[in-house]
């Protein structure tokens, strides 16, 4: 049965430079990249070496804290270099790309409906596929030994410029289902799965499935919104998060046993000739995807959405989890008295720019500089939540462990902060200070139980 | 594009200099940073605090514009000479700009030793407060006087709470409240409102005053009705009254109420829940009625005595107000509840909207601690129902 959630709080921002439905590819590259950093809270203790040759599912580093996370390489070929940063903190691992040929690491799993919940854990955790597995609260890589309430797959992505699932699903259902089964036997409660007007939920055959449509404006794609309609988080819960393109990763590893980290990625934004799709891989080379079809100027490329990817170079990687490459203007020059001319270029909340154009093309300028906070009335406006945000925000700053816990820190993820901290007049970051306050949380709240 | 990179220049050799934070604060002023995202969102709204300062500034222009109108309006007519347009406006100009200019110059110079001191950038708050201050005051008030209130204002009211966006009450309302209390004579009665006001003249009395110096005797009762009369309801909405200089015309502060609402900057709901606990208890005092002021009509109290210019620029400042929601209604019904109880029963206290809104501003924390909590035992409850 199909249940719908009506956001009202929000904003779709009015980005140009929507994909085409149209997929290019399979891309290779001869060099791939795994960034560390895409990996929060994790500390990597490295398996290989330079030198060592790899298949795709090999295992390249394990998490310090737990060693059964396991994070394995995308490609097959030889371990070309482990950057180090300050204090020999590891950055990078780069893989050279030998052969055309694909070669796996092999897996022989038995049909996974007779195994047993402890079984099926230990598989996930050994091939790698356990990173995949968001948890709420922190929004990090799941505790290997808590159980989850329920299970959520957001199929809904209201950020903008987000890829149409629809489009990427079409030829994935078998993997998907396989995947959902999965997660049927990891839970006690129940699985929730939220989809918008771009997926036809009539053309997926799924039982013993909560169903929910989305309606409204960014952030109502945010998983978050779903998990505070339907089943909120209390202190001392867990709930997972998989979202809809690693589901199929995990459905194809246990049809076929190959680690294949496939992505078809949306490659849009103002400063990009031909918006279009791509098939590739993850840690594929920013510059194999993207060199050609960037228009002239100063740009920067961002792997992952606009309001939470990173920032990347043509020497860079298609980050772990990213799902996009968007491409806008670096916006780095002055304007005379900026601040005072209402210019019709720029996109403002405030209805003092007279927003008529249908679609804009933005830049990173700050537009302004860092202030205190002033305006009130305005975050709430777009944050869906029973949470006030700035409360929250002032709790984390001052670490207030206590208030934090009262106004709601385990509900919400730096992602839920982006577009309040869009708006902001006062350019405070935000998802930074909703990030420090979850690892504060995760320090002092989690530590003594991961130690034992 | 030389002068850009000259100054973009200059501002990279003196970023360790003590007087970086002027120097950023004018460059800023005159050009857009040119800073990027490096953190969190890649892109950022079109506006900034210089912009939203900036609507403020123009939502206030209409109150200034016909202030200094009727400056030279009730001057004029006082000593009953002809009057124009020109005549009238320049006259109210002459005598506005001087007291514009001391706010700003003294604030700005207080703000500019503070970004010094304690090593951080100018904020943008002072662009409005400058323009409010003069505003609130008396034609006649002495610069010097000026000058006094807008250094205490701006050292005991802002940045001894840590400066913009820190502030407890409102930085404008607290330098009318440091005149009122210093030099109460500047301040109060009924002559100050008109420049050169101790020549005879009843209409050189401003409602209120009028009002308090009648005998609250039932006999006079009809009389204040009789002399009310010579006050239109057209001049009370345009605003051809004396007093202070820009809180008169009801057209200009509704035009200025329609910007801020607008553009959301000013809060509707702390405007309407001000009107609707004014209303209340202006219509508990007529039905009361055991004197002449508690007989002025409720409606009226809404259009004279600052009333209307409180609740719309003074009572909306988003810092000193309350900061939630359901926490905005009590605080504006609570601020136009007291100012029409202060009005009636101390009427040396005239202007009863500048000591609601302060005395509210001390209270909005704990208006939203209540509310806060309210949503804290939500959470709570579900917690010990799982």
């Amino acid at each position: 049965m199909v249940k719908n959630i009506y956001i009202k709080k929000g904003l779709n921002i009015p980005l140009e430079g929507i994909s085409k439905k149209k997929i290019y590819g399979p891309i290779l590259s001869n060099i791939y990249g795994i960034l560390i950093s895409d990996f929060h809270n994790i500390i990597p203790k490295m398996q290989v070496k330079i030198g060592d040759q790899v298949k795709s599912g090999d295992v390249l580093f394990r998490s310090k804290i737990d060693n059964r996370i396991v994070f394995p390489s995308p490609i097959n070929g030889k371990i070309i270099d482990i950057t180090r940063g300050s204090k020999r903190k590891i950055l990078i691992i780069k893989i050279l790309r030998i052969n055309n040929i694909i070669e796996y690491k092999k897996y022989n799993i038995k049909n996974f409906k007779d195994l047993s919940y402890e079984e099926l854990k230990n598989i996930l955790l050994e091939s790698g596929c356990w990173i995949f597995i968001k948890q709420r609260p922190y929004d990090i890589i799941a505790f290997p030994d808590k159980t989850p309430k329920s299970i959520f797959i957001p199929a809904c992505d209201t950020n903008p410029l987000s890829p149409d699932f629809n489009f990427i699903f079409e030829n994935k259902k078998k993997e998907l289902y396989t995947a959902i089964e999965i997660l049927k036997k990891l839970t006690k409660g129940k699985i929730y799965f939220s989809y918008n007007d771009k997926i036809n939920i009539n053309n997926f055959n799924l039982n013993n499935i909560e169903f929910y449509k989305i309606y409204g404006p960014h952030p109502a794609g945010n998983v978050s919104v779903l998990i505070n309609h339907v089943n909120p988080i209390n202190k001392g819960d867990v709930v997972w998060v998989i979202y809809p393109q690693d589901l199929i990763i995990i459905g194809e590893f246990f049809l076929t046993g190959k680690w294949n980290p496939n992505r078809i990625i949306s490659i849009a934004g103002p400063k990009i000739k031909n918006p279009c799709y791509i098939k590739t891989r993850i840690g594929t080379k920013i510059s194999d995807l993207v060199i050609e079809n960037i228009k002239n100027g100063n740009n920067r490329i961002i792997s992952g959405n606009i309001f939470t990817g990173t920032k990347v170079t043509y020497d860079d990687y298609l980050r772990y989890y990213s799902n996009q490459i968007i491409a806008i203007n670096e916006g780095n020059t002055s304007e005379l008295f900026g601040w005072l001319i209402p210019n019709k270029k720029k996109f403002s909340v405030l209805n003092f720019c007279f927003n008529l154009k249908k679609k804009y093309s933005f830049n990173t300028n700050f537009n302004g500089d860092q202030r205190s906070f002033l305006m009130t009335g305005w975050y709430e406006k777009y944050f869906p939540f029973n949470i006030y945000p700035i409360y929250l925000l002032k709790a984390i700053i001052n670490k207030d462990l206590d208030k934090m816990e009262k106004l709601g820190i385990y509900e919400i993820s730096p992602e839920d902060f982006a577009l309040t901290e869009y708006i902001d007049i006062s350019k405070i970051e935000h998802q930074k200070i909703v990030r420090e306050g979850l690892d504060f949380l995760i320090k002092e709240v989690e530590s003594n139980d991961i130690k034992k | 594009m030389n002068i850009k990179l000259t100054l973009y220049n200059i501002k990279k050799k003196c970023e360790k200099n003590r007087f970086y934070p002027i120097f950023n604060a004018f460059h800023t002023f005159i050009y857009t940073p040119n800073t990027t995202t490096y953190t969190g969102s890649h892109i950022r709204d079109g506006s900034d605090m210089k912009r939203v300062m900036f609507i403020v500034i123009i939502s206030l222009l209409p109150c200034l514009l016909f202030g200094s109108y009727n400056i030279g309006y009730q001057y004029f007519i006082q000593i009953k000479e002809n009057i124009s347009l020109i005549k009238c406006f320049l006259f109210g100009i002459k005598k506005i700009i001087p007291i514009i200019l001391v706010s700003y110059i003294v604030g700005l110079t207080i703000e500019f030793i503070f970004a010094i001191i304690r090593k951080h950038e100018v904020s943008e708050g002072f662009l409005v407060t400058g323009l409010l201050i003069p505003l609130i005051l008396p034609i006649d008030i002495p610069l010097w006087m000026v000058a006094l209130s807008v250094i205490f204002s701006v050292i005991f009211a802002k940045e001894a709470f840590g400066g913009t966006g820190m502030n407890v009450f409102n930085p404008a309302l607290v330098a009318r409240a440091f005149i009122f209390f210093s030099y109460p004579k500047e301040i109060s009665g009924d002559k100050v409102w008109v420049h050169n006001g101790n020549l005879d003249g009843i209409s050189g009395e401003s409602i209120i005053g009028f009002l308090t110096n009648a005998k609250y005797k039932t006999e006079f009762a009809q009389q204040i009705v009789l002399h009310n009369s010579h006050i239109s309801l057209k001049d009370i909405f345009f605003g051809f009254i004396p007093g202070s200089i820009g809180e008169t015309s009801i057209l200009a502060i509704l035009i200025g109420a329609i910007i801020l609402i607008i553009t959301d900057i000013g809060s509707w709901k702390i405007m309407l829940s001000a009107i609707i606990g004014a209303s209340f208890i202006g219509y508990i005092f007529n039905i009361w009625g055991i004197n002449a002021l508690m007989a002025f009509p409720w409606w009226k109290h809404l259009l004279i005595g600052g009333f209307a210019f409180g609740i719309v620029f003074m009572a909306t400042d988003p810092v000193s107000a309350a900061q939630t929601e359901i926490g905005k209604y009590i605080y504006g019904f609570f601020i136009g509840f007291f100012s029409i109880l202060i009005r009636i029963f101390n009427p040396a206290y005239s202007e009863g909207v500048m000591m609601a809104i302060l005395l509210m501003n001390m209270f909005a924390p704990t208006i939203d601690y209540f509310v806060i909590q309210t949503n804290i035992n939500t959470r709570i409850k579900r917690l010990n129902k799982k």
